[in-house]
């Protein structure tokens, strides 16, 4: 159900090759809307690697420190064979080529030393942080990312989040409550 | 455990918070007055404690539960019926629907709690993260927020909301806040002297930076509560 996957792996590597970040970002959204609902392993690791692959394409610093050893063309052709190979239902050569490019992808990072935390990582906190802002539990959004409910607590504190909601009972009627039971 | 006991049930989003911001002697403190419990259930204990003291960088914070339950200041409880937690899930899972799917909102550690709050009679649950609570607090307003994400496509299924708020209406949501704000009323902050208003204000700023779902208005109003209780001395 929602976007198949071979359809979101040509949007992606269309994405990529337009070097279209937007274009990356709005697979990785559609990828999660259909991931809210039932995780599905293929299509999170697609929208972890067009998350990144977004970033990538926005860096000129990523873009140029690898363009040299033709190390982004690669990416390319190995996205565009992804998908043939999905798109032909060998859906497990297809993971095993997904598997590669994300691979890829954090290898490149690692060569930056800027980027202290991974793009694919940092792909997988900001997808647990949109699950846990769009109105699913934290528990649920730990769930479907596959992180610790920390590190979700964590970076969603940052965020402006909670502003966005209204109070439903006020500080003063919860300390009232609280204090009732803690003299019990 | 007998409904007889006062309790409060402990959400890990909550024990995230405390641990996170160095607050669990909040508990202790507040555990000296209080004849009831804290309790968890075990799904709580496996998040806070079991898996994250296998990882070197949060095995601080799963000591410092671990050491509240041997000091008796928090408690495991299981459930008497696990399907209780099942039923919970089963139903908050089926309010919200986008074109015809379930959207499941809620997961196991949540579900485990509410349904230990039922199972056990206690009211009272402890919980920083802000969908549970929103959901039996006032779900049009996160039925809003959803609609507001998902746009028209999300329908609400009334049957099953219906049947968790039959059960759930009645409890009552406190956050890592809250309690932080009682305990400054019983003196934790007294060792700053004139500074502990700003360190009242500093702990709740870094508890909400550790992610309780918290807004800089209901600090705002924590803070005139406190300094209403400091100008009634």
């Amino acid at each position: 159900m929602g976007m198949a996957f071979q359809t979101a792996a040509g949007m992606a590597s269309n994405g990529f090759a337009r070097q279209d970040a937007q274009a990356l970002r709005a697979v990785y959204q559609q990828l999660l809307e259909d991931i809210a609902f039932s995780y599905d392993e293929p299509k999170y690791q697609l929208a972890m690697l067009s998350y990144a692959l977004s970033k990538v394409v926005s860096k000129p610093r990523f873009w140029r420190a690898h363009k040299q050893n033709r190390y982004w063309e690669e990416t390319r052709r190995m996205l565009a064979e992804m998908e043939m190979q999905a798109r032909e239902g060998r859906m497990k050569e297809a993971r095993r080529i997904l598997s590669q490019i994300l691979e890829r992808v954090e290898t490149a990072e690692e060569q930056d030393p800027r980027f202290v935390r991974g793009l694919v990582l940092k792909a997988r906190i900001k997808s647990a942080s949109t699950f846990y802002a769009s109105g699913l539990s934290l528990g649920r959004a730990a769930e479907l990312s596959g992180l610790d409910k920390r590190e979700i607590l964590s970076y969603a504190g940052q965020t402006r989040m909670n502003e966005r909601l209204s109070g439903t009972i006020s500080v003063a009627a919860r300390l009232r409550s609280l204090k009732s039971l803690m003299e019990k | 455990m007998a409904s007889s006991i006062p309790a409060l049930i402990c959400d890990a989003s909550a024990l995230i918070s405390i641990t996170d911001s160095c607050f669990i002697h909040v508990l202790y403190m507040l555990k000296r007055g209080f004849s009831g419990a804290y309790v968890m259930p075990p799904c709580v204990y496996e998040e806070c404690v079991v898996q994250p003291r296998r990882i070197m960088a949060d095995a601080r914070y799963a000591l410092r539960v671990e050491r509240a339950v041997s000091d008796e200041v928090l408690d495991v409880v299981p459930l008497a019926d696990p399907g209780d937690a099942a039923q919970i899930l089963q139903w908050a899972n089926s309010i919200f629907t986008l074109e015809g799917r379930p959207l499941p909102i809620l997961q196991r550690g949540e579900a485990e709690c509410l349904a230990l709050a039922l199972e056990t009679g206690v009211r009272d649950l402890l919980m920083d993260e802000r969908t549970t609570r929103l959901l039996l607090e006032d779900p049009a307003q996160l039925t809003a927020h959803l609609q507001a994400e998902y746009g028209e496509r999300l329908r609400v299924r009334q049957q099953p909301l219906d049947e968790l708020m039959a059960r759930c209406k009645t409890l009552r949501f406190y956050r890592s806040s809250e309690m932080l704000l009682l305990a400054y009323q019983m003196g934790f902050f007294d060792d700053y002297w004139n500074m502990k208003e700003e360190a009242l204000e500093a702990a709740l700023y870094r508890l909400k930076y550790s992610g309780c779902a918290l807004s800089e208005d209901e600090i705002e109003q924590s803070m005139k509560l406190a300094l209403r209780g400091k100008n009634a001395e």
